[in-house]
């Protein structure tokens, strides 16, 4: 929730390497990937190597805001561990996104659970978790395109 | 048989559940079971591997130190949900290296109650999002598969409904009861489209084999089964999304784990999945049972649904799978869990199966697949 953010304080990402924000603009953020320079594979976040071909010609490249719902399920319980979603737990969808680089996207979703079909358009979204300890960490979510102007 | 073929003459299994009593007992247990039917004892072994995911540091020699004492090699093995294969393959390759001749085999779990501990598998920012959630991953594998195949529910509601009625003839599985499609059909959903019946649990268990060669078993005169082929491999690049993980590629498209390992293990054994009687196939949850009828080759891809709709893989069918419950119905202590198949195949294709009996089985085919990609398939045969 963006309203739980407290002034000055310093958002880090949910990991390194994986987002690309700025402070001032957290709704501008976009995933990083790796482009393989030898076998043209995209993975995601930056990585030394790539995944498929062991290359070290690796360029960083900003992933697609915009994807395409390609599978998704509905998580019906709290997950297990440091989860840091709603202290209230809510059903939620975790959905494999399509995006134009070349990859499909692990991530969790944004919105109705009951609104969820595969080949709907999504969109990137900011997520930001709140640790234990007063932490804020930049995550991410996909929500459907169109649906985030009445949101915000 | 060949003197230079690689047998198992002897099984122990302790039941699939939960109980008071510890690993090191439950695997003991296995263990001293199977050489009893062997007909070996203790100081007639060369060499042991214990294959475990959640047990301590040095569990094999923990365990089997309760036998008696000994000078020779215990190693424990871990390959996620695969790790019984890995185990019975060091144990073939040791064999075949010719430095030993007779080694024990076993698998045992205790594990912690509710979720696994998702620190095993998943990375830190990973659980923080809420992405840790096994079953998710099979979720999202059934819900392509239905919107690209029209697989229904009722179809993977009838893997479950057949496992289940099959454990009530298991005295080793964890729930022995039958449950009708309507009691699985409305029970909670876990992860869409997968449910709470279609689903197995995590447990504690124990299974053990003893393997030696041709020429050994002879020897003995024991009722041998021959390990025809034993192979394990991980998932090659983006071909399986299961846990944990992060993407997929959408330019490359491998076949799956299963596929690869199980053309392997045919490759080896020099029979195809045709010749095969009986299977025992890693059901984590009842969709994951229709993709492998696909991925072994036993029907068309896209038409597993319908393949378990006809009935074909009941226990009098053409192609019987999941004999002993499947994982819905004995759980999945994971370090037993692929032996525990490899003990039931060997009774199989001993006759030793009661109502359960698959009739004539002369072949029969396990398969664990897991976390990481890793996958096992172990072919046997008399």
């Amino acid at each position: 929730m963006l309203t739980d953010i407290k002034d000055g304080t310093e958002i880090l990402p949910v990991k390194d390497g994986l987002i690309e924000f700025s402070q001032e603009d957290i709704g501008g953020l976009h995933l990083l990937g790796s482009f393989c320079n030898a076998c043209n594979e995209v993975s995601m976040g930056t990585n030394a190597l790539c995944m498929n071909c062991g290359g070290k010609e690796i360029k960083t490249i900003r992933l697609s805001r915009d994807g395409v719902l390609w599978s998704y399920t509905i998580i019906r319980h709290r997950p297990p561990g440091d989860y840091l979603g709603e202290d209230e737990f809510k059903p939620f969808g975790l959905g494999l996104v399509e995006l134009d680089d070349g990859i499909k996207i692990m991530a969790p979703m944004e919105g109705a659970v009951d609104a969820f079909h595969i080949g709907m358009k999504l969109v990137l979204r900011p997520w930001v978790l709140v640790s234990k300890d007063g932490q804020n960490y930049l995550a991410f979510r996909y929500a459907e395109q169109g649906e985030l102007e009445v949101k915000c | 048989m060949l003197d230079s073929d690689i047998v198992i003459v002897g099984a122990g299994i302790h039941p699939f559940g939960r109980f008071e009593t510890s690993a090191e007992e439950m695997g003991a247990m296995a263990a001293s079971q199977a050489l009893e039917d062997a007909g070996l004892k203790w100081q007639d072994i060369d060499a042991a591997y214990l294959s475990r995911m959640y047990l301590p540091a040095t569990s094999g020699a923990r365990i089997l130190r309760n036998l008696g004492g000994t000078d020779m090699s215990i190693v424990d093995v871990e390959a996620a949900c695969a790790s019984g294969g890995v185990a019975l393959r060091q144990a073939v390759l040791a064999i075949k290296s010719g430095e030993v001749d007779t080694v024990l085999v076993l698998g045992a779990e205790k594990m912690p109650r509710g979720f696994m501990d998702p620190t095993m598998i998943y990375r830190p920012w990973q659980i923080k999002m809420g992405m840790s959630v096994n079953p998710s991953y099979w979720s999202m594998r059934a819900m392509r598969h239905m919107h690209e195949h029209g697989t229904t529910d009722e179809q993977i509601a009838m893997v479950a409904y057949k496992n289940h009625k099959n454990s009530v003839h298991n005295p080793n599985a964890m729930y022995r009861k039958e449950f009708s499609m309507e009691q699985i059909l409305n029970s909670r959903l876990v992860c869409d489209p997968i449910r709470l019946l279609e689903i197995c649990a995590a447990n504690d268990g124990a299974a053990c084999v003893v393997v030696t060669t041709g020429k050994k078993a002879r020897e003995l005169g024991a009722r041998h089964v021959k390990v025809a082929s034993c192979i394990h491999t991980i998932a090659r690049y983006s071909a399986d999304f299961r846990c944990p993980a992060e993407s997929m590629s959408s330019k490359i498209e491998n076949p799956g784990p299963t596929e690869v390992t199980a053309q392997k293990a045919f490759e080896v054994a020099g029979i195809g999945s045709k010749d095969i009687h009986c299977f025992e196939v890693q059901d984590t949850d009842a969709f994951c049972e229709i993709e492998i009828y696909e991925e072994l080759g036993l029907c068309a891809v896209g038409e597993g649904g319908a393949f378990v709709e006809s009935g074909a893989t009941e226990i009098n069918g053409s192609t019987p799978v999941n004999m002993s419950g499947g994982l819905i119905s004995k759980g999945e202590p994971v370090g037993a869990s692929h032996l525990a198949q490899v003990v039931e195949i060997v009774s199989q294709l001993r006759a030793d199966s009661g109502l359960r009996q698959v009739e004539g089985a002369k072949t029969g085919l396990a398969h664990v697949l897991g976390a990481g990609g890793n996958c096992a398939v172990t072919i046997l045969t008399v």
